[in-house]
This record gives structure tokens, C-alpha cells and sequence, in this order.
């Protein structure tokens, strides 16, 4: 489904990325791990177009991603959430899960203006469905709040809820359980085992190796940039390699 | 080809002006990355506060110069704290919001100025009384009015005493840092509402020279910051928003092209330079010359 | 479904105004009735920029003069109807508009304010000095009165009803665009462009949509403003008119769906009071505007917004606590 090939990333003189591939099917959820500043939301930038790629390629269903806008890519049907929040919080819940909806098939401005009989029916159909999305990640009696009055922990679910909306088929969620109670990763843990019943596509950067080994399909690691190791969670715990680059940084 | 050195002296005269109101605006860029627009209304104000030290006051030009910095100064640090300092605590989590009230709040403060100094000096221009002997000197065979070698030289002495100030004080270096990394110049023990009151304050006094000088070689009008803030920022753009060295460079390039355009083209089409070098570098290179676009992280 | 509540209250608001003429207003009040219709326009689609997506313009006067003198050209000279008029002025303004804000809009903050303050400051320098187009400084007077399907609209009466119809259709458009599902765009750019790229928004498009549509409001507003101001000259339309604009968005509430209007009625009728304090109307001006921002800056809808939510949040949760407390009792 999504097939990384050799992508580089330079800033002015630093390489954050070079030569990462790794490809992820159908209905897999995949894990990138790394120490901090080992490039993982680099890989993520550069497929959802972001940051352009130096070198590589980027394939998503066929279609090259490299010299796409993010915009573009993200009607394809690729997701994501942001390491550090990217909720709308000037807007209500709902609004943030207005604006997602629209990604894949945009109405026309023509249409809304006229507000055309069109309009109206698919604007009710949005909000059923924002109203399934949102209470799937336990929001449900929060759809009128401002996003900003929200906990952290239920802005990332709005983000991840958000992703959805899009109707993307493949999600990317960058770090979801990040400064996270425990109960609150266990929310997470149960609503990335549902999305995967539903035939959702996940790559997941993620540094809690608890929820990492319960829920990946296959584990691909980055250090410095590269590559160093992938396989599937119990392979990966076992890889020496793997245990230095962590211990090296004193992760975990 | 007399007569275009002459109008080269009188470019650079004009364009060290111009780096000073540059010099105002990137001050603030840089260090809260907002503009000042009532930077055109200091400026302003220097002219004015000059008139009053000089003639009410009667002080001499050298005291009456920094007196006018320092008065102007403060009025820059009271809007500071009274009309900005509010906004920023009350936004501090949303950027993009505090930027438009900014933009809002400071052009509240320049109509707010230009009118006041309408209702206190009226509408007409201020004569200056004779500060630069309008004596022409000779150099090099040519003849330059001697002002323009005053106000050239007052305006490159104020630029040699900031960077003293940013690089040799303790004051101008916890700017300095303060303008580089917020957070990590808190942390070395900066205190950041002083550093903000003090870059308000710095680039307000920066304007008023400049309107001083200008005022002395013309007069004081409560427009005239109007006339001259869309040329300073056009400098600071040439030159690079928010770099100091950018809006001296800026400031003399400007002035050195109007100089030509008038002395090779027509006097008609001065003030289009200004505009069409405008809009040009923030079509193609908002950046300026002396910055490096960089690539946003994400 | 958006329209389900807010039509009783927008058919009730158009009949109360329709029946002002009938009880005896003179000419004056209908005529500043009028400038607070023209100015409700060009603030709301100011608002949608400005407001919504964030954009600062300092440049819409340029638009309200290119509307206004477009009008009055294509009716004086080539001898059409007004509402043909009208037409060319919105296509003009947003055309232009296009142009500019095509390549301005990949600027931000206070790049794009100063980059419209320069195109502003051109028209302004073009009206000024294509005086046989324009007629200069002195402007253009003796402007027709509008027409509409070939009754002339001469009393002020019937040009107040122009402008309320007129009025009432742009809110329409306005309306249906800033509360559907589509216009929640425009605040997704503005609050986190990376986060609306990344849910399949062209950031720019967007942005360029908003400006365009807010230039074409303009133009229609400045066509309504030549024909029933009935002279125009380029004072009417520098940035001192540009930061008129901006400020009945702010006193409004930047965006809030009333905001404009609200803010349009209030300012008018301050400019007309102040007019009175001839030296001091602009400073209060700008004084109100630094103040405004420090204690107000939602505006007069949002502040009004933020108070009935908490109201009612406070009252929902009186009405709850007896409850709760027969649950632990
Ligand atoms: N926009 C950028 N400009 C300069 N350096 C960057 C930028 N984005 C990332 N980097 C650098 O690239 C490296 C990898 O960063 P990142 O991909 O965020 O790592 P990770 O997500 O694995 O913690 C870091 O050294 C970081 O500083
Ligand atoms: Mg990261």
C-alpha cells in the first residue's frame, strides 16, 4: 500500500534521514521507533509532503508522492496527526471534525454559496457521521466545546478522530500516546485495536514499547537517520543492535 | 556627472535616514517578531520633541539630539506597557491572534499620535530653526550642501552606538539573546517584560533621530511619519526584516536609488521606487539580501 | 439545516427595517441607514478574510473605489443601467483582486499588510493623476441616481430599500458560506495552516477564495456607495478608509457571524456623532482601536458571546447541582 524507497533528508550540512525504506501492506499497523532526533517525524513529513524528499521515492497505491502538496496527498487518502498538537482551537470539536470531512470529495464553493439541495443533504450526512467518529474516541458529549478547552489527552483523540474523518485509508499517528496517563494509553491501545478491525492502515512513531509490542505488526527502527533494524516486535526486542542505539541514548 | 554625485551625497543622506526608521522597525521584528506601525509616528514625534528642545527648551543640537531619543524612548516604552504588554500576556497561546491585534493596536496608537500632534502643533508644517548650516562645502571638488554630512554622520554615529549597546552592554546582549531564544535567555536570567519595554523603547528613540534629522532638513508635519514609514520599511525589507545589519544596508540602498532615479530618470517617479522595490522583494525575495530563507519545521 | 433557526429572525430584522421609511424618517437618517447598509457589505466580506481566515488587508478601499468608480464610469460614459453597473464593479473588484491577491497571499502578517497598504496607496495615486478618467482630486459628482429594470430610484426612501435588499442578499451568501461545513475552512487556515494541509486543504486556494470574495463584496459596496453618495472623490478611499474598514470588523467582533453589522451600525453612527468633534474624531478613533484591543478584542458580538455561553453554563449548572445533591442524599 505504502512503499518507502531510499528517501534522504538534509538540513544545511545535518542529515536527519538517509536512505530509509520499509514498505507497510494492507491492514498492517506499523511502528517506527528511534531515539529523539533520529528522523522519524522527518519520514512522516516526507510522505504526507511536508518536507520534500532529496532522494528516494514515496509510493502510495501506485502514485508517486514525492512532488506532491500536502493537501494533495492527504485527498489520496494518507492521514496524520501532529507530535506536537495541531487541533483547531479556535473551533468547536465539531467544526475541527467539519473541516476533515470535506477532504476526500470537496464541495463546490459554487454549490455552497446557492446552498443547493446538494449541500444540505451531504452536510447531514457529515454529521452523522462526526457524530459516530467522536463518540468512537469517547468524545461524544464534548462536540460542542471549544478544541483549546480540552484536555491534552482528548486533543489527541480529536486529532486521531479527525484524521478519520478524512476518510483516509491510511493513517499516520505521530507519537499518540505522548505525555499520557496510563489509563489514557490503554484508551489509545483500544481505539488503535478497533481502527485495525476496521480495515485501517496504521504507521504509528510511537516510544511507549509496552503498547508498541501489543499492537504492531512489524517494528521498523531509526537511528541517526538510517535504518538499523525491522521485524516483527519479539524479533526486534531481541536485536542487539536495537538495544544499543536505546541504551547508547539512555531511552526507556 | 557634478550633478549626480551631488545627488549621490544627497542619496545617502536620505537613505541613512531611511536605515534609521529600517533600523526601528527590525528592531521590534526581531525581537517579538511584530511590526511597529506607529513607527512612522515616533518618527514623527522626534521631529516635533526636536522643535521643543531646540526652541522652547533651548538646549544646544548635541544635547538636544539624545534628549529627543530619550523623550521619544519613553513614549515608546508607555505604549509598551500600556497598549501591547496586555495583549501579548492576554494571547500568549495563539500567535496568529495576537499578531492581527497587534497590527490593530499599533495602528490605533499611530492615528492616535499623528492626531494628537495635529490638535498640539496643528495641521501646517513646523519650520526648524537653523540646525545644520545650510553652507555648502566642498570635497573632492564637488559641492555638497553641508547638511547632508551632518545628518549622514549623526545617523552613522547613532548606528555605531547601537551596536556598542547590543554587543557591548549587558543590557544589549540579554537582548540579544532574548531576541534569539526566549525561552533559554529567561532561563540565563533575562527578564523579558524589561527586554521588551527596552526594545520598544530603543526603536522608538532610533525613529525620533531620524525624524530629527529629516525635520531639520525640512520641517516637522504630523504626516510626515505617514511619508516616510512605507520608504523605512521597504529598506528593512531590502535589507532583510529583523537584521540589523540588513536595514542599514537596506536603508542606504534605497536612498542611493531614489538618488539616481532622480538624477538619471525623472524627480516624478522617486517615491515609485519605493513601491515598486517593495513589492518586488516581497513578491520574490521577502527574505531580503543579507537572510537566508528557511525551511519551517513541521 | 443552518437556515432553520436563523430565519425568523432574518425575515423578522428585514421587516422592521422595510417599515422605517413608512413611519416618517427624513431623508438623512435613511441616507446614514443606507451607509451602514454599504458598509455591512464590505465589512462582511472583510470578515471572512480578516476575521475567518486570518488574513490582514489594509487595501480594500482601493476595492471600494474600483467598485465605486467603475460604476460610475460604466453608467456616465457608456450610458448603461446601474445594476449593469453594479455587475461590472463586483467582476472588476474581484478580478483584481485576484490578480493581486494571487501572488500577495503567499505573504503573511505584516508583509501582506504592508504589500496591500502598497496597492492601495497605487490605486489611490491612480485616481489621483488619471484625471480624465477619474476627474482627480475633485472626484466625479452628479453621479445618476441607480436604476433598477428602468424605474429610477431618485428619493432616499427607495434607495434605502436597494440597499436593504441589496444587503440582505450578501448576508445570504455570507451566511450560507461561513456556516456550512465548507466554511469552517477558512478557520482551520487561519488556526493551524500544517493541521488544514494535512486534512486535504489547499492553504492558499483558500485563502485566495476568502480574498477574492471579499473583494468582489467590496466592489458591490462601493457601486451601491457612488450611486446613492451621488459623488465620489479619491479622499473617500485611502488607508484611512482601508483602517476604517477594519475597525467595524474589530468593534464588530473579528470572526463572529454579526459582528460586521453590528460593527458597520456602530461605527457610522460614531463617525456621524463625532463629526461634531471635528479635531478630535480621529483621535478617539485610535484611542477606541488601542482600547478596544487590550479589553475587547472579541468585539462587541464575541465579548457578548462569551458572556451569554458563560451565563448559560452557569445556569445549566444550577439547574444540575440540586440534582446531584438528592443523588448523594
Ligand atoms: N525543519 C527543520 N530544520 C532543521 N532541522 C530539522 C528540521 N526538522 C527536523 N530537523 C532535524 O532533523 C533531525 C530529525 O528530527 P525528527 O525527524 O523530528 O526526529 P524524531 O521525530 O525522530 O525525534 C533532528 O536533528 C532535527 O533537529
Ligand atoms: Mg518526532
Amino acid at each position: 500500500m505504502l512503499l518507502v524507497e531510499g528517501v534522504d533528508k538534509r538540513f544545511a550540512g545535518l542529515t536527519a534521514v538517509a536512505g530509509v525504506g520499509f514498505a507497510v501492506a494492507r491492514g498492517e499497523v506499523v511502528s517506527i521507533i528511534g531515539p529523539n532526533g533520529a528522523g522519524k517525524t522527518s519520514v512522516f513529513n516526507m510522505i504526507t509532503g511536508f518536507y520534500a524528499a532529496d532522494a528516494g521515492s514515496i509510493r502510495f497505491q501506485d502514485t508517486e508522492l514525492r512532488h506532491l502538496a500536502p493537501h494533495e496527498i492527504a485527498r489520496l487518502g494518507i492521514a496524520r496527526t501532529f507530535q506536537n498538537l495541531e487541533v483547531f482551537g479556535d473551533m468547536s470539536v465539531r467544526g475541527n471534525m467539519e473541516v476533515a470531512c470535506q477532504c476526500r470529495s470537496p464541495v463546490g464553493l459554487w454549490q455552497v454559496l446557492g446552498r443547493t439541495r446538494g449541500v444540505c443533504r451531504r452536510e447531514g450526512e457529515e454529521a452523522a457521521r462526526i457524530a459516530e467518529l467522536i463518540t468512537t474516541v469517547g468524545l461524544g458529549h464534548k462536540l460542542d466545546l471549544q478544541a483549546s478547552q480540552l484536555s491534552y489527552g482528548e486533543q489527541r483523540r480529536l486529532e486521531i478522530a479527525r484524521a478519520l474523518a478524512t476518510g483516509a485509508t491510511l493513517l499516520l499517528l505521530d507519537e499518540p500516546t505522548a505525555g499520557m496517563s496510563p489509563t489514557e494509553v490503554e484508551d489509545i491501545l483500544a481505539l488503535i485495536g478497533l481502527l485495525h478491525q476496521r480495515g485501517v492502515t496504521i504507521v504509528m512513531i510511537e516510544h511507549n514499547m509496552g503498547l508498541v509490542m501489543r499492537v504492531s505488526d512489524r517494528v521498523v527502527v531509526l537511528d541517526h537517520g538510517v535504518k538499523i533494524a525491522e521485524g516483527s516486535p519479539a524479533a526486534i526486542q531481541g536485536d542487539p543492535r536495537v538495544r544499543e542505539a536505546y541504551l547508547g541514548e539512555g531511552m526507556e | 556627472m557634478l550633478e549626480a554625485i551631488q545627488q549621490i551625497a544627497s542619496g545617502l543622506a536620505i537613505g541613512s535616514v531611511y536605515a534609521l526608521v529600517a533600523l526601528a522597525f527590525s528592531l521590534t521584528v526581531r525581537a517579538l517578531n511584530q511590526i511597529n506601525f506607529a513607527t512612522g509616528e515616533l518618527f514623527m514625534l522626534g521631529a516635533y520633541i526636536g522643535i521643543v528642545f531646540l526652541v522652547t527648551v533651548g538646549l544646544p543640537v548635541w544635547a538636544a539630539v539624545p534628549a529627543t531619543a530619550v523623550a521619544v524612548s519613553l513614549v515608546g516604552v508607555l505604549f509598551e506597557k500600556v497598549a501591547y504588554r496586555p495583549l501579548f500576556k492576554a494571547n500568549a497561546g495563539h500567535p496568529s491572534r495576537l499578531h492581527i491585534l497587534i497590527i490593530c493596536s499599533t495602528i490605533g496608537t499611530s492615528i492616535f499620535l499623528q492626531n494628537s500632534a495635529m490638535l498640539v502643533w496643528g495641521a501646517q508644517a513646523l519650520p526648524f530653526p537653523p540646525v545644520f548650516s545650510a553652507k555648502p562645502a566642498e570635497m573632492f571638488g564637488v559641492i555638497i550642501p553641508e547638511e547632508y554630512l551632518w545628518v549622514t554622520g549623526v545617523a552613522v554615529l547613532l548606528m555605531v552606538a547601537l551596536n556598542v549597546f547590543l554587543h557591548g552592554t549587558w543590557t544589549g546582549k540579554g537582548l540579544r539573546a532574548a531576541a534569539q531564544d526566549r525561552e533559554a535567555a529567561a532561563l540565563m536570567g533575562v527578564n523579558l517584560g524589561a527586554a521588551d519595554s527596552w526594545t520598544f523603547g530603543v526603536s522608538a528613540g532610533v525613529g525620533a533621530v531620524g525624524g530629527f534629522l529629516i525635520g531639520a532638513m525640512t520641517f516637522a508635519y504630523p504626516t510626515m511619519g505617514a511619508a516616510f514609514v512605507l520608504k523605512g520599511f521597504t529598506a528593512a525589507i531590502i535589507g532583510g526584516l529583523g537584521s540589523i545589519r540588513g536595514a542599514i544596508v537596506g536603508g542606504f540602498l534605497l536612498g542611493l536609488a531614489e538618488s539616481l532615479v532622480i538624477a538619471f530618470v525623472s524627480s516624478v517617479y522617486k517615491d515609485v521606487v519605493a513601491f515598486a522595490l517593495l513589492l518586488v522583494f516581497l513578491q520574490f525575495r521577502p527574505a531580503g539580501l543579507l537572510l537566508k530563507p528557511v525551511q519551517r519545521r513541521v | 439545516m443552518i437556515w432553520k433557526r436563523a430565519w425568523p429572525w432574518f425575515v423578522a430584522c428585514l421587516a422592521a427595517l422595510a417599515v422605517v421609511p413608512t413611519f416618517g424618517a427624513n431623508p438623512y437618517t435613511l441616507h446614514v441607514l443606507s451607509l451602514v447598509g454599504i458598509y455591512a457589505i464590505v465589512a462582511m466580506g472583510l470578515n471572512l478574510v480578516f476575521g475567518y481566515a486570518g488574513q490582514i488587508s489594509l487595501g480594500h478601499a482601493a476595492y471600494f473605489a474600483i467598485g465605486a468608480y467603475t460604476s460610475t464610469l460604466v453608467t456616465m460614459h457608456l450610458g448603461l443601467s446601474f445594476v449593469f453597473g453594479m455587475g461590472c464593479a463586483i467582476l472588476v473588484a474581484a478580478a483584481l483582486g485576484a490578480l493581486v491577491g494571487i501572488p500577495s497571499l503567499k505573504l503573511e502578517g505584516s508583509y501582506l499588510a504592508m504589500a496591500t497598504i502598497g496597492f492601495g496607496e497605487i490605486v489611490k495615486m491612480l485616481l489621483v493623476n488619471a484625471d480624465s478618467v477619474t476627474g482627480g482630486p475633485a472626484g466625479i459628482s452628479r453621479i445618476p441616481p441607480p436604476d433598477v429594470l428602468g424605474w429610477v430610484l431618485s428619493s432616499p426612501a427607495q434607495r434605502f430599500y436597494l440597499v436593504l435588499v441589496v444587503t440582505a442578499a450578501a448576508f445570504v451568501l455570507y451566511f450560507n458560506l461561513v456556516r456550512s461545513h465548507y466554511g469552517s475552512r477558512f478557520v482551520a487556515v487561519r488556526d493551524s495552516a500544517k493541521a488544514a494541509a494535512a486534512m486535504g486543504i489547499d492553504v492558499r486556494q483558500t485563502k485566495i477564495h476568502a480574498f477574492v470574495f471579499s473583494t468582489a463584496f467590496a466592489g458591490c459596496a462601493g457601486s451601491l456607495y457612488a450611486h446613492v453618495n451621488r459623488y465620489i472623490a479619491p479622499d473617500a478611499f485611502g488607508l484611512g478608509e482601508s483602517i476604517n474598514f477594519l475597525i467595524i470588523v474589530v468593534v464588530g467582533g473579528m470572526g463572529t457571524l454579526l459582528g460586521p453589522i453590528v460593527g458597520a451600525a456602530i461605527i457610522v453612527y460614531l463617525r456621524e456623532t463625532l463629526l461634531a468633534l471635528k479635531d478630535y474624531n480621529m483621535l478617539i478613533y485610535g484611542l477606541m482601536l488601542m482600547i478596544l484591543m487590550v479589553f475587547m478584542s472579541r468585539g462587541l458580538v464575541g465579548t457578548a458571546q462569551v458572556v451569554l455561553r458563560r451565563w448559560r453554563a452557569r445556569s445549566a449548572a444550577r439547574r444540575e447541582l440540586p440534582v446531584k445533591r438528592s443523588a448523594e442524599g
